[in-house]
């Protein structure tokens, strides 16, 4: 008794593991092969959020297309230009070829001090495809849980030191415009069925970035 | 104005009596500067550079200035904990008798607090001061970007940190 209840116990395991792997299969179609993105191994289905001034952005935004999304914020000097600046030539590349080029979603982690409007200028400055946005931290965080981004403020302590905190923590008044923010600089890919499927590692190449793009 | 790529070197001795000695001192050279144009609402604007040490010394960068900007700071962005980060360097030893590059993802200035945002085609004044006190200053241009040769230059785009 004990034992074929045990075999009967495994085979529901069994098949319930193998129905997972038929839905999961079915769900999101299988990915090219990629050079220089590292796939996650498995397809990560981004949650509910609500992001923009007029709560205009959702999840649905991710809807039919592909996307590449980059977490930074505005009064960055260094790495986001770069990267934005970089995003236009891979732009350039996928044009070049025909290729349809995946939206562009510079998702500020700094809504302390951007705004929506100044998001726009500075994404458009770069391309005016790309999209620029901001929200509440609760919200943006949805997002950087999904797709394990680290962020955190960094300011110079009177010691000076520099002190890195939680974004939301309290800082002193004099660093409240000239705070720095430390955060990963991996490049998201997101399939039109609003998945998380893989992700460019820094340094980036234009050409190789557009080298896996082009086979999607 | 000019399109040469050699910025050209005003090298200042603070003892002009002795021209001599401040020849020998300024075996320097800032080649290839710009500055990052940024949108009209940017707070900050980034300067990049190659500094060249023709001299058998070490060359330590200790402070910077830029016209039209409140505040100039020797910066260094670096990966740290899996995150971008960015620190303030009180000095920049530039090793004798090399080329030491400040390149997006790396060592740069970093300018803050603008009158205006500086606009493509301008030229920002930038000088630095040496650990033996003598200040030399560049004219930047200010550009979209650097790349001289269009189609190499995706390749040097995040291009990876090379001093620690
Ligand atoms: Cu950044």
């Amino acid at each position: 008794m004990k034992k074929s209840k045990a075999i009967i116990a495994a085979g529901i395991i069994g098949l319930s593991a193998l129905g997972a792997i038929v839905a999961n299969n079915m769900q999101s179609p299988s990915l090219p092969t990629l050079t220089t993105a590292y796939v996650q191994p498995k397809q990560i289905t981004l949650p509910d959020f609500v992001l923009g001034d007029n709560n205009q952005y959702t999840k649905a935004l991710f809807k039919d297309k592909w996307s590449l999304v980059f977490f930074g914020y505005a009064s960055c000097p260094d790495i986001c230009p770069t990267e934005l600046y970089n995003l236009n030539n891979v732009a350039k590349i996928m044009t070049d070829a025909g290729k349809a080029m995946p939206q562009v979603l510079f998702i500020s982690v700094d809504p302390q001090r951007d705004s929506h409007e100044m998001l726009t200028t500075y994404t458009h400055f770069y391309n005016d495809d790309f999209i620029g946005m901001t929200g509440a931290s609760a919200e943006i965080d949805k997002l950087v849980a999904s797709f394990g981004v680290i962020y955190q403020k960094t300011f110079l302590a009177n010691n000076g030191k520099y002190v890195s905190v939680p974004y939301t923590a309290p800082i002193p008044e004099d660093q409240r415009n000239s705070y720095l923010i430390n955060h990963s600089s991996r490049l998201y890919l997101v399939n039109p069925q609003g998945q998380y499927v893989a992700a460019f590692a820094p340094p980036h190449s234009a050409k190789k970035i557009a080298e896996d793009l082009l086979k999607l | 104005m000019q399109k040469s790529i050699i910025t050209t070197l005003i090298a200042t001795a603070i003892f002009s009596a002795t021209p001599s000695f401040a020849a020998e001192q300024t075996n320097m050279m800032i080649m290839d500067a710009w500055v990052r144009a940024a949108p009209p609402s940017a707070k900050v604007q980034a300067a990049f550079f190659t500094v060249m040490n023709h001299s058998n010394q070490t060359i330590v960068l200790t402070d910077v200035e830029a016209q039209g900007f409140g505040r100039s700071e020797l910066h260094l962005s670096a990966k740290k904990d899996g995150m971008m980060t960015m620190q303030k360097q009180q000095k920049v030893t530039i090793p004798a008798n090399t080329i030491f590059q400040f390149k997006p993802g790396s060592y740069h200035v970093m300018l803050l607090e603008p009158n205006k945002i500086a606009a493509p085609g301008e030229l920002v004044n930038v000088s630095f001061t040496l650990l033996n006190g003598e200040k030399i200053s560049a004219q930047m241009p200010v550009k979209r970007d650097n790349s001289k040769n269009k189609m190499d230059h995706s390749e040097m785009d995040h291009s990876d940190i090379e001093h620690n």
